[in-house]
């Protein structure tokens, strides 16, 4: 009996008898059913078919709820439809912040440290903290101009600040510092009478280019006096003074006696 | 009725790096006034005690750099 190419459907033989033809076009009709039949699984809408392990038979593949995607399944042997993985939830909500694994896999946040910190580890984590021993680290920097430059938002143990090229309006001028601008008689300048500012001698000739460095220690918060150290280039200007406040320190400003700012840098540099 | 045109000042926030440049504000300027007056109080009693100095060296006849070598 001949058969077909591809599917191997019973066809009559060309020297089969017209007799028995009805039968043979029921065999092949059947073949042909069954054939559809096997490569066409789709029984629902969104069905889709796969070719199986077997020739010329698919499998129905159902269509999948809503949100899945189709992966190939643990075995790799066929597609299925599965929820896809879900990706980590960002746990980031302010600059700054990192990421680190703070049990298996759960992600958790890290917030930034503060200005100098270091991140070290402490109880099994990451954590941002002051290095140990303190270091120096430039907190700020800039240029000198109008009457007065404060810098705010001091909270570290030490300031260091540096003024360079200073350049004032008025001729033969000193300057003058005041802490959280306070203008009460709290500034001892080498143990001299209490006045409401601490005046800094600069060179006074009709020059106006002047360097100065002032350390403030603001360690001790409970201390009533804060030391302030200061060299300058004036004829003798190495001087030691205090601000004696219970208060802790959180802005100095550094003024001309008199005119303006015309020129100069600053640089903050703290110790934590 | 004019504005008075108060001096600028510079305030740097070290935590946020944060720079503002504006005028001074009434407490300010007030303060920025007191000062300014006794700076020129300062200089005005700095000024007479040395021209007080100089008329008396000028009387006794030295010079400022004698005098030191008298008291040196």
């Amino acid at each position: 009996m001949a058969t077909t190419t591809n599917y191997g459907w019973t066809t009559p033989d060309d020297t089969a008898l017209v007799k028995d033809g009805a039968s043979a076009i029921r065999t092949l009709g059947t073949s042909v059913d069954t054939t559809t039949k096997n490569l066409n699984p789709e029984t629902t809408l969104g069905d889709i078919a796969y070719r199986s392990s077997t020739a010329n038979v698919n499998t129905r593949l159902p269509l999948g709820t809503a949100g899945q995607v189709l992966k190939v399944n643990s075995g790799a042997t066929a597609p299925e439809w599965a929820t896809d993985a879900t990706g980590m939830s960002n746990p980031m909500t302010t600059t700054g912040d990192t990421i680190y694994s703070s049990s298996g896999s759960t992600p958790a946040r890290l917030a930034i440290g503060s200005t100098g910190n270091v991140l070290t580890v402490a109880g099994g984590v990451p954590t941002w903290a002051a290095p140990a021993g303190g270091s120096w680290s430039q907190s700020a920097t800039g240029s000198l101009t109008g009457a007065t430059v404060t810098v705010s938002g001091l909270s570290a143990k030490r300031y260091f600040i540096i003024w360079d090229l200073i350049s004032i309006t008025a001729t033969a001028e000193d300057v003058t510092i005041r802490l959280n601008g306070d203008t009460g008689n709290n500034y001892y300048r080498n143990g001299f009478t209490a006045t409401s500012r601490m005046v800094v001698t600069l060179l006074n000739t009709a020059a106006s280019q002047y360097g100065l460095g002032i350390l403030i220690d603001l360690a001790d918060t409970a201390s009533q006096l804060k030391p302030i150290f200061q060299t300058g280039s004036s004829n003798n200007n190495a001087e030691g003074g205090t601000y004696k406040s219970t208060s802790a320190i959180t802005s100095l400003s550094f003024s001309p006696l008199s005119g303006t700012f015309d020129g100069g840098n600053y640089y903050v540099w703290s110790f934590a | 009725m004019t504005k008075t045109i108060k001096p600028m000042v510079r305030i740097h926030n070290v935590l946020t790096n944060e720079i503002v440049d504006r005028e001074m504000n009434d407490a300010e300027f007030a303060q920025y006034k007191v000062d300014q007056e006794e700076q020129a109080i300062a200089k005005s009693e700095a000024k007479a005690k040395e021209t007080a100095k100089a008329a008396i060296l000028d009387r006794i006849g030295l010079t400022a750099d004698e005098l030191k070598t008298i008291l040196g």
